[in-house]
């Protein structure tokens, strides 16, 4: 019991170290329409989650052991490539979907993405290049949340009620933004708590992808680089998808809110319960 | 690997805080010199700070491409070698170690780059955001480092720096054989090769194609910093025997 009062503690000296920062610097410098004002504040957001783990960890004395700052287990190469093409088949598949179902006027060869090869090779080659340049911003993020949080809050609940719960806390960081249209826009009728499900439903599902990666390798890496290249490629190959060779936007059966919640949500739900079930069946093996 | 990590970061504390204001010096001199510019700036000052931060950027990691080097070769002693070698993690741990914090040190540049740049663009409107410069600065630096590392681990510190001027004595050379014997009619008049230069970057096409081709060498770096990393394994204890101590 003193244990787990213990990891309590420490799981709530974490989230207002994470919390804090970002809840002062996203409601004082909001633009209203989802983002920051200053460049510099937006720029530093991510950091604040390892900043909130390595004050945490000093003060509670525990130590950087678990962190998952190793490069992996043997064989973990494997794994480090799903990081990274998992993100990049994403907007893909995602666009797919958004011209099978979603698209009134047009087809997928209609597209940015299938007109203009040269655009599109460089894209997709570019974007896990300036990801792994970036990827500080990534693992700001993951030693927060996959590398501190999950393991603390397995040390009170099953690791699919942690990682749902890791799920809700990392989306609801994102609150501030939120509440201004950050990601989801304001296009739709039940603004901003549409947002806020959304948000909460694709973090459970990253979060389980994440996770399984984290665990899988032992290692906080492949998480980071993966967060970092689907910050860098879902907007902008997705984008590629949603508009016709020459610019213009296709017409959609549903509004924009919709358009992004049929077409990624799928893919993302999908590999998210892979994910979620992959660790249960090792949990189960490990019991066993 | 988390504890030769580790030992790496007491090692070199002093010497990364060093560099880490070495390096930095003139990105933050050019930011604060555009955050307090009073004045406003116009479009093309603001194009122009894309060159100033560019010329920060080079000098920020060339000075930390020599703390990649100096960290790569602190431990050549023949004694260490052979240790490391026995241990469980080995030498791919240790290797890994030296290249992952090599990675980080170049990401850490990137990141504290684009940092003093969202400062100046705060303060002035029109500067330009000059990530993609600093990325390509990025994939330089690591693929100086993916040919460098190996030829340390191979023949030590020292030559293996030699070897490496060299081979870029040998490039320099042929260039300058080219200049004297090969085609140089497109240099002739300066004023026209300019020109061609400024219409080649205005040209969408011709952007659209140089764009590509950056690209795919940006994207090659990665995996040949991964084989370099393989080959440095491979090498090393081929290398440890050249060690002085």
């Amino acid at each position: 019991m003193p244990g787990k009062k213990k990891t309590l503690l420490r799981i709530a000296l974490y989230l207002v170290f994470a919390y804090v920062p970002v809840y002062i610097i996203c409601i004082a410098l909001s633009d209203k329409q989802g983002g920051v004002r200053s460049a510099f504040a937006g720029g530093t957001l991510m950091l604040y989650p390892a900043i909130a783990v390595i004050i945490t960890r000093l003060i509670t004395r525990e130590g950087f052991r678990g962190s998952f700052l190793g490069a992996g287990k043997r064989n973990s190469g494997k794994y480090y490539a799903a990081a990274v093409i998992y993100p990049i088949a994403l907007p893909l598949v995602s666009g797919v979907l958004l011209h099978l179902f979603i698209v009134k006027n047009g087809s997928i060869g209609d597209s940015l993405f299938a007109g203009d090869g040269i655009i599109t090779a460089t894209q997709l080659l570019t974007a896990p290049v300036a990801a792994v340049a970036l990827a500080l911003h990534g693992l700001g993020e993951e030693l927060g949340w996959r590398g501190y949080l999950t393991p603390k809050l397995e040390e009170l609940m099953p690791t699919p009620a942690a990682v749902v719960v890791t799920g809700v806390i990392w989306a609801l960081w994102h609150g501030p933004l939120l509440a201004y249209g950050y990601d989801f826009g304001r296009d739709y009728s039940f603004y901003p708590y549409g947002g806020f499900i959304a948000m909460i439903v694709m973090c459970i599902a990253l979060s389980a992808f994440l996770t399984w990666l984290t665990k899988r390798t032992e290692s906080v890496y492949p998480a980071a680089l993966c967060h970092m290249i689907i910050d860098m490629t879902l907007a902008g190959e997705l984008g590629m998808f949603a508009v016709k060779a020459d610019g213009t936007p296709f017409e959609y059966r549903v509004s924009g809110f919709w358009v992004l919640i049929l077409s990624v949500f799928p893919v993302i739900i999908v590999i998210g319960t892979v994910c979620m079930i992959l660790l249960c069946s090792k949990k189960k093996a490990a019991a066993e | 690997m988390t504890g030769l990590l580790y030992r790496e970061l007491k090692l070199n504390w002093v010497k990364m805080i060093g560099f880490a204001f070495g390096m930095m010096i003139y990105p933050v001199l050019f930011t604060v010199i555009f955050a307090t510019d009073s004045g406003e700036m116009d479009i093309m000052t603001g194009r122009l700070s894309i060159l100033m931060f560019g010329m920060a950027a080079f000098i920020a990691f060339l000075v930390g491409g020599v703390f990649q080097d100096a960290m790569f070769k602190d431990d050549e002693r023949k004694k260490w070698a052979y240790y490391i070698t026995s241990t469980p993690t080995g030498i791919k741990g240790y290797m890994g170690a030296k290249y992952l914090i090599a990675l980080f040190w170049s990401m850490l540049t990137v990141t504290l780059l684009v940092l003093c740049n969202s400062i100046a663009a705060d303060a002035n409107l029109e500067i330009v955001d000059a990530t993609a410069v600093y990325t390509a600065f990025f994939c330089i630096q690591l693929f100086l480092r993916a040919v460098e590392f190996p030829l340390m681990a191979r023949f030590g510190g020292k030559t293996g720096k030699t070897v490496k001027i060299v081979i870029l004595v040998a490039l320099a050379m042929a260039g300058v054989v080219y200049f004297l014997f090969g085609d140089t009619s497109v240099f002739a008049d300066m004023d026209s090769f300019w020109e061609k230069v400024i219409s080649a970057v205005e040209d969408p096409a011709s952007m659209k194609k140089l764009c590509f081709v950056a690209s795919i060498l940006m994207a090659a770096v990665l995996p040949l910093y991964y084989l370099s990393y393989r080959l440095s394994v491979k090498w090393y204890l081929k290398g440890a025997e050249n060690y002085a101590r």
